[in-house]
């Protein structure tokens, strides 16, 4: 009983910011605010979803940063108005993302090396190439491949439906054995390994599938703001562990929740619309989401601690 | 002679990773003329130094199994502060400098209060930190640039004293001591024990929290003196100007021999690792291509000397 209400923490802030929202401006909460706010939301919550996975298996991708860049740069002045054309270089986008997440996770298994190193050298790595192919930030957009990612199907936003479609998978994932096997290597490596599953398969998949969302995020991210930027994803690094955070994850593994860290995107931005609000300058805004950040894992951690010891005196 | 060579093995890594700066020094001086000029060589010496007193804290992070990412913007603020409080004037440096390195140590000393004392993971923390210092700087300059370096900062920076560098005489003797405190005190024992193994440490009446927070006490420290310097080198201070040594200084510390995981390593070690970071990026722009790309290549070669030493020392398990 206790989990579940801690598994329901994020829900009860999000409903908290939307009520503070709405008292403040009550003009602008409307089905089409939620729209663009979801559109706005939905790079930082793919990112989230990636870095929760890697969470998972105790691991962290700091790589993401590059990825994002990359994919946003090369989507962003490679594009041509070609429907084929477009929809061609998207799955290209999307395989070069599970590329490159892919050599994370070989690297991290078959070296046994610290994921934290490994992901710091491929950002830097991945970050070099997208400021290689697009060396100042640059508008060449397609207006088609804008129109469909931002579009209204019945008056529900795109994003909307590929957030739903990623929750759906959520649910189906933690019965599927490989959604099983993922938990299990996050709370207990070693016995995972001793009751024969494939830790390092597993690994590699997850680190794979974090590039791949990463690159979501980034080729959602050229439609978003109809520009392309070489150093756009290094602001997601914190704000998708943060989300993460937010969502229950914890850096040891084995706890975390894909829907929870979309929520948590929510409150993430939310948060900084309250800030600006509010008459704060968003300069401040980083400075707001490292505090949270470290509130919300030192409550975390203090909670556990009183609980442990509770438990030795009892 | 027995005392020698068990010596050079117990080193094997570390003597091991100068020669391989040497080599890639030759090599390059060979290639392109001019590099191991008097002249260019002081520029080498400046940023190496700068390089290696930024990863003094780092060092004895990672070898208590920790990590700092926080230190790209408390290079940055040091930087920044030192040029907006003193507005490019001598004046009050003697109140300014010890203010700045006493923040950056408080800094260090939060990082360490949540590592220790709230158990959060060392990677949260600083990753925390790092951007609350950015946010805190950015919305206190407003996006203004910062100002000059104060000449004095400079001279210590670029400066000689009697044809030797002002700072390789600064880092030789943070250099010293840095190693005695390593080797030669119980502290230092103590920091390998914690990063081998805490509960070991815990048994043996370590006093782990404190031997954690006065290691982030330290890194605060020492990237706040490297930001100072940097200004100095760089003659102003800008906002992102600290960005490149979070990588810097955690992979000179690898590259010197030092286990991500902790419990071993040695200051002389990183030391070794910055000279071959910084000789090796002096290295690109021979091959004439944009700065983009030589960051890729960098990034490359890193890596691959990286998994070289840790292909060493799975082979030794």
């Amino acid at each position: 009983m206790k989990l579940k209400w801690a598994n329901l923490i994020p829900y009860i802030i999000i409903a908290f910011i939307m009520v503070i929202i709405g008292l403040l401006q009550p003009t602008i909460v409307r089905l089409d605010w939620v729209g663009i706010k979801t559109d706005s939301i939905l790079p930082l919550a793919l990112a989230a979803v990636g870095q929760t996975l890697v969470m998972l298996v105790g691991g962290i991708d700091l790589s993401m940063g590059g990825v994002i860049s990359l994919t946003n740069s090369l989507a962003a002045i490679k594009m041509t108005d070609n429907p084929i054309n477009i929809i061609l270089f998207t799955i290209g986008m999307l395989l070069l993302g599970l590329l490159l997440g892919a050599i994370n996770g070989l690297i991290i298994v078959k070296l046994k090396l610290q994921p934290f190193i490994v992901t710091l050298i491929t950002w830097f790595i991945y970050g070099g190439l997208a400021l290689w192919v697009l060396p100042t930030d640059r508008a060449n957009v397609p207006q088609k491949f804008i129109d469909v990612l931002l579009a209204r199907i019945a008056g529900i936003p795109v994003s909307l439906l590929i957030i739903l479609g990623i929750v759906g998978w959520w649910l189906y994932l933690q019965r599927a054995p490989f959604g099983k096997n993922i938990l299990a290597i996050g709370s207990n490596e070693r016995s995972a390994y001793l009751s024969g599953v494939n830790v390092g398969r597993v690994k590699i998949l997850v680190y794979s599938m974090s590039g791949l969302f990463a690159a979501c995020a980034g080729v959602y991210r050229t439609a978003q703001v109809a520009s392309g930027s070489p150093t756009a994803g290094n602001n997601f690094i914190l704000a998708s562990v943060t989300a993460a955070v937010i969502g229950g994850a914890s850096l040891a593994g084995g706890k975390g929740s894909i829907a929870g860290s979309i929520i948590g995107a929510f409150i993430l931005k939310l948060l900084g619309d309250l800030l600006v609000f509010s008459g704060i300058s968003s300069y401040w805004v980083s400075l707001f989401q490292g505090l949270l950040l470290i509130t919300i894992i030192a409550v975390v951690s203090i909670t556990e601690l009183v609980r442990r010891r509770r438990e030795v005196g009892a | 002679m027995n005392k020698i060579k068990t010596v050079i093995r117990s080193n094997r890594t570390i003597i091991l990773s100068y020669i391989i700066a040497l080599l890639i020094f030759i090599a390059i001086s060979i290639v392109r003329p001019g590099f191991a000029s008097p002249s260019h060589i002081r520029i080498l010496i400046i940023d190496v130094s700068i390089l290696g007193i930024i990863a003094l804290g780092q060092t004895f992070v990672i070898i208590t199994g920790g990590i700092d990412i926080s230190i790209p913007w408390i290079v940055a603020s040091s930087a920044t502060f030192l040029t907006i409080l003193s507005s490019g004037e001598n004046n009050n440096l003697a109140i300014i400098i010890p203010l700045i390195l006493l923040g950056t140590t408080f800094v260090g000393f939060i990082n360490g209060v949540g590592v220790s004392y709230l158990r959060i993971p060392p990677i949260i923390m600083t990753l925390g930190m790092n951007s609350i210092l950015l946010g805190g700087l950015l919305g206190i300059m407003g996006g203004r640039p910062g100002e000059r370096t104060p000449t004095l900062v400079q001279f210590v920076t670029n400066g000689n004293v009697r044809g030797i560098p002002v700072i390789l005489i600064l880092w030789v003797i943070i250099i010293i001591l840095a190693t005695i405190v390593l080797k030669n005190t119980t502290f230092g024992r103590q920091l390998y024990v914690i990063g081998n193994n805490e509960k070991v440490a815990l048994f043996s009446g370590i006093n782990i929290r404190l031997a954690k927070l006065i290691v982030y006490c330290l890194s605060g420290f020492a990237g706040g003196l490297g930001g100072i310097l940097l200004a100095g080198r760089i003659g102003q201070s800008y906002l992102g100007m600290g960005d490149q040594f979070l990588f810097l200084s955690a992979i000179a510390v690898i590259v010197g021999g030092t286990s991500v995981l902790g419990g071993s390593g040695q200051y002389i070690g990183t030391v070794a690792g910055a000279f071959i970071l910084t000789i090796v990026k002096g290295l690109l722009p021979a091959f004439r291509i944009p700065a983009s790309a030589q960051q890729v290549i960098y990034g490359v070669i890193l890596f691959t000397v990286v998994v070289l030493a840790r292909s060493r020392e799975l082979s030794k398990i």
